[in-house]
């Protein structure tokens, strides 16, 4: 078989080169093998791609198992091929073209599909640029930028200003803005944690002390700053500027509202006695360090209610004067002493009784307390008649009449008294008791009343326990007692719980009730006492202690919070009007 | 020049940021504020506030005014050493500002998204310290453009070298060629590494049949693997410079969106502190 094997290349310019080969072989080979009658280069052509032979009835292909063969387009496998047939072998395209004189076959063999440009294909393959991966600073810039800008601002000021308006009575569910909120709310104001408004009164503008006092109205102040001694005083004059949150910050969870730093009571406290020297209020520093000792409020006169503090270390001038005498020794015997039903041990608390939880003790008295040994009886063959407690002038009266009754009815088993005066009568008739016949029994009775009424008064009942005088009293037998005054609190202005103590503390841990021997020992414990566990705010081993774990910054009987506007109307000192004045006295 | 951007002027932006550091610091523990707790609302809380923010808005501005070349003013060395230091200084700045309180709120927001800024800034700054050095020995003189022609080169070569080799081995190469990329989607690029590199297959199968194959074609084998292994090592580079540059950029992608981000919760937070002041 004599075959012409044209290839032709394409230059870039246009026009086609062609070279030609003869050649003479049994079939036309097709393949990378160089033994191929048609030699293609190309690493998609198989070492044997394809042959044609030449056969008696025509062109036959025999196509390679999986050679890439396509004939006029068409995949193909053998078959029969002639003039015009376009062979695709590969990238090749080979055509069958009008053999000339003396060729058996003569085609055209073109590189139609080239590999390409390697790099090109490279770099198209390859992403070598995070920026060629999606990833975009300046976009991604805008989301985040517009995303927390809308989430986080917009959102919620649109929220914001929709309800300004609105009541603040105004239950709302999920608020937009709640991601403003910079803290928890404390537990007390929880009940209004979902309405802003309410203390959020205006935007842009702080908390104002209007928003608290609407619910805390009847807070006062610390002082009243319109009297002269207070607004004279240029540090005190700040105090009325301070606002509520000051003190008292919200949005701190569980953190306390009230701000308890000593050092805000200090900066006045420190000289408050060169600042306010009419007052009797002593300088008073850091608990631990500078704390004066207490100055308890004694009773100086129980007649006339008069008190006045004196400090617990003046033991000179130290004195309770009740009106009672009330031997603390006696009654805390370890031995026990004598009640109504018999031997007794008492213990504080047999007449001391702190209610669960009180701060304080009930009020001790005679009633409820003394009464149950203490009876009144005055006289033992009627042990149910008692005299009434408190009342000094009625008890001699009822005295006089017990005895003047019995002369008068007879029936008194005594062998002094008089034999009663027995006198017949008509039935029907009733016989004046004549001023002769009452004379004898009165006498008796008087006697007997003036008897009794020294020794109940002056020993075994009022004197007693009380400070007694005969021939003063305007009772009918002369006897007058003075006037009680138990102290209720001998620190008007320190809180004490007792009921917090008394898990930990035996009374006498504090109280030296066992060893006092008057009613006029003060039996508070020095300030040393309360140091042993108590120390300043920044104490680590100690109760941290400040000046609000004992005593109020808001003290009764100033003028409300709300008012204190009007101090300040006066900037140069001047006392303002004189109204509602609260004068610095000792209570402090 | 990494290195002069830490030591720049001698340490002149680290004497300021340490001085603004030791200042704030000072203040903090020597300020207890008059009743409360410390907080962004004491005055100190809103001196450090009002200079973080400036700061911020400040750091900022070096993205515009860095692309600004030659307009005067200090130089861009400056502003960068500047930038590092001061930025780093915003962390006590803010931290401060705070006063240790946190919580979910868009106050936390803003200082956690400045947080992560500045701790992908801290991650870029080593970045542009080590990864340069490495990028250089790596490349050894070549771009990465140069090793990508290269590597189309050997692939040329090895389709020409395969054409004396069976059909196999020509599929192989081709395959080989078609298939190989360098780099890919985000961690591929920050991977260095492709685990189904079609080279590597390549290589691996063509030495396989190198074994296998007759006397005569032993010539063709061993230039085939030749180049398959130059062509792998080549790839190997390529990727680990593309792998560099992944590190001296993916910082920015948090760095320069979150600190937008971190501006509009800045807004939000100055302006919802005041709103419901």
């Amino acid at each position: 078989m004599e075959i012409l094997v044209t290839y032709l290349t394409r230059r870039k310019k246009g026009g086609v080169s062609r070279r030609t080969e003869e050649r003479s072989a049994e079939a036309l080979h097709f393949g990378r093998s160089t033994n191929a009658e048609v030699y293609l280069a190309d690493p998609r052509i198989r070492f044997e791609h394809a042959v044609i032979h030449h056969r008696p009835g025509g062109l036959f292909i025999e196509v390679e198992k999986l050679s890439d063969v396509r004939v006029n387009g068409q995949t193909s496998s053998n078959r029969s091929i002639g003039v015009g047939d376009v062979l695709g072998i590969g990238p090749f395209d080979v055509t069958l073209v009008e053999p000339p004189e003396g060729k058996d076959i003569s085609i055209e063999v073109e590189l139609v599909r080239p590999l390409g440009d390697d790099y090109a294909q490279l770099a198209a393959r390859s992403t070598v640029r995070l920026e060629d991966y999606g990833l975009s600073r300046r976009l991604w810039s805008w989301v985040g930028f517009l995303a927390v800008l809308i989430l986080f601002l917009a959102l919620p000021a649109w929220y914001f200003f929709q309800h300004t308006e609105a009541s603040a009575e105004k239950t709302v569910g999920r608020r937009f803005d709640a991601v403003w909120n910079s803290g928890p709310i404390s537990s007390q104001h929880q009940f209004i944690s979902d309405k802003c408004n309410i203390c959020h009164e205006k935007p842009f503008v702080q908390v104002r002390d209007s928003a608290c006092l609407s619910c805390h109205a009847p807070v006062t102040h610390h002082f009243d700053g319109a009297t002269a001694e207070i607004s004279n005083v240029p540090q005190f004059r700040k105090l009325p500027d301070k606002t509520c949150n000051d003190c008292h910050q919200e949005h701190n969870g569980s953190q306390a509202v009230t701000i308890s730093k000593e050092s805000f009571c200090i900066e006045c406290h420190k000289d408050i006695e060169r600042k306010l020297p009419q007052s009797s209020i002593k300088n008073a520093g850091r608990f631990d360090l500078d704390h004066p000792d207490f100055r308890p409020d004694v009773v100086t006169d129980s007649a006339a209610r008069t008190f006045n503090r004196i400090s617990i270390s003046n033991s000179a001038e130290l004195s309770e004067n009740s009106g009672l005498k009330f031997p603390h020794d006696a009654h805390l015997k370890k031995d026990g002493i004598r009640g109504p039903n018999g031997k007794e041990t008492l213990e504080c608390r047999s007449c001391h009784i702190l209610p669960r939880g009180a701060a304080n003790f009930n009020p001790i008295g005679m009633e409820g307390t003394c009464e149950r040994c203490h009876q009144l009886v005055f006289d033992p063959r009627r042990p149910d008649r008692t005299l009434p407690h408190g009342q000094a002038n009625n008890a001699q009266m009822l005295i006089r009449e017990f005895y003047s009754d019995y002369a008068l009815r007879g029936g008194v088993n005594d062998v002094q008294a008089p034999a009663p005066d027995i006198t017949r009568q008509r039935p029907g008739e009733q016989t004046p008791v004549t001023s002769q016949r009452q004379t004898a029994p009165l006498a008796w009775a008087d006697q007997q009343a003036q008897r009794v009424a020294d020794m109940s008064f002056g020993k075994t009942m009022c004197g007693n326990c009380h400070e007694v005088s005969s021939g003063s009293g305007k009772g009918p037998l002369n006897w007058s007692v003075v006037p009680a005054l138990i102290n209720k609190a001998w620190l008007p202005r320190g809180r004490f719980d007792h009921s917090a103590h008394s898990d930990m503390l035996e009374c006498d841990s504090c109280h030296a009730a066992e060893t006092s021997k008057k009613s006029s020992d003060v039996l508070l414990p020095k300030i040393a006492v309360c140091k042993n566990c108590h120390g300043g705010e920044n104490v680590s081993n100690k109760v941290p202690s400040t000046c609000i774990t004992c005593h109020d910054f808001h003290l009764p009987g100033t003028s409300r919070m709300g008012n204190t506007k009007a101090w300040r109307k006066n900037p140069d000192g001047e006392a303002g009007e004189m109204h509602n004045l609260t004068s610095i006295e000792g209570k402090n | 020049m990494h290195q002069s951007i830490l030591v720049f002027r001698n340490f002149r932006y680290l004497k300021w940021a340490a001085s603004v550091i030791a200042a704030a610091v000072v203040l903090y523990v020597f300020h207890s504020p008059e009743y409360g707790l410390p907080n962004g609302g004491t005055w100190l809380g809103y001196v450090l506030g009002t200079i973080g923010a400036v700061l911020i808005l400040w750091l900022m501005w070096f993205g515009i005014r860095k692309r600004r070349y030659g307009t005067g003013g200090a130089p861009v060395e400056d502003w960068l050493s500047a930038h590092v230091y001061l930025g780093l200084a915003l962390i006590v700045i803010a931290t401060l500002h705070t006063g240790f309180q946190f919580g979910l709120n868009v106050h936390t927001l803003a200082y956690g998204l400045m947080m992560i800024v500045i701790v992908s800034g801290i991650l870029g700054l080593m970045a542009y310290i080590r990864v340069p050095e490495l990028m250089t020995n790596n490349r050894r003189g070549m771009t990465l453009t140069q090793m990508m022609h290269e590597i189309s080169d050997l692939d040329t070569a090895c389709r020409e070298t395969a054409l004396s080799l069976g059909d196999e081995i020509n599929q192989i190469v081709l395959k080989a060629a078609r298939d190989t990329r360098i780099g890919g989607n985000v961690l591929r690029q920050l991977s260095g590494n492709d685990p189904n590199c079609a080279t590597r297959q390549a290589n691996q199968a063509v030495r396989h049949l190198a074994d296998h194959a007759p006397q005569v074609q032993a010539e063709g084998f061993r230039s085939l693997l030749g180049l398959l292994a130059r062509k792998e090592e080549l790839l190997a580079r390529a990727r680990r410079d593309v792998r560099f540059k992944a590190f001296l950029d993916i910082w920015l992608f948090v760095h320069v969106p979150l600190s937008f981000a971190l501006l509009a919760a800045l807004m939000a937070h100055i302006a919802s502190v005041f709103l419901y002041w």
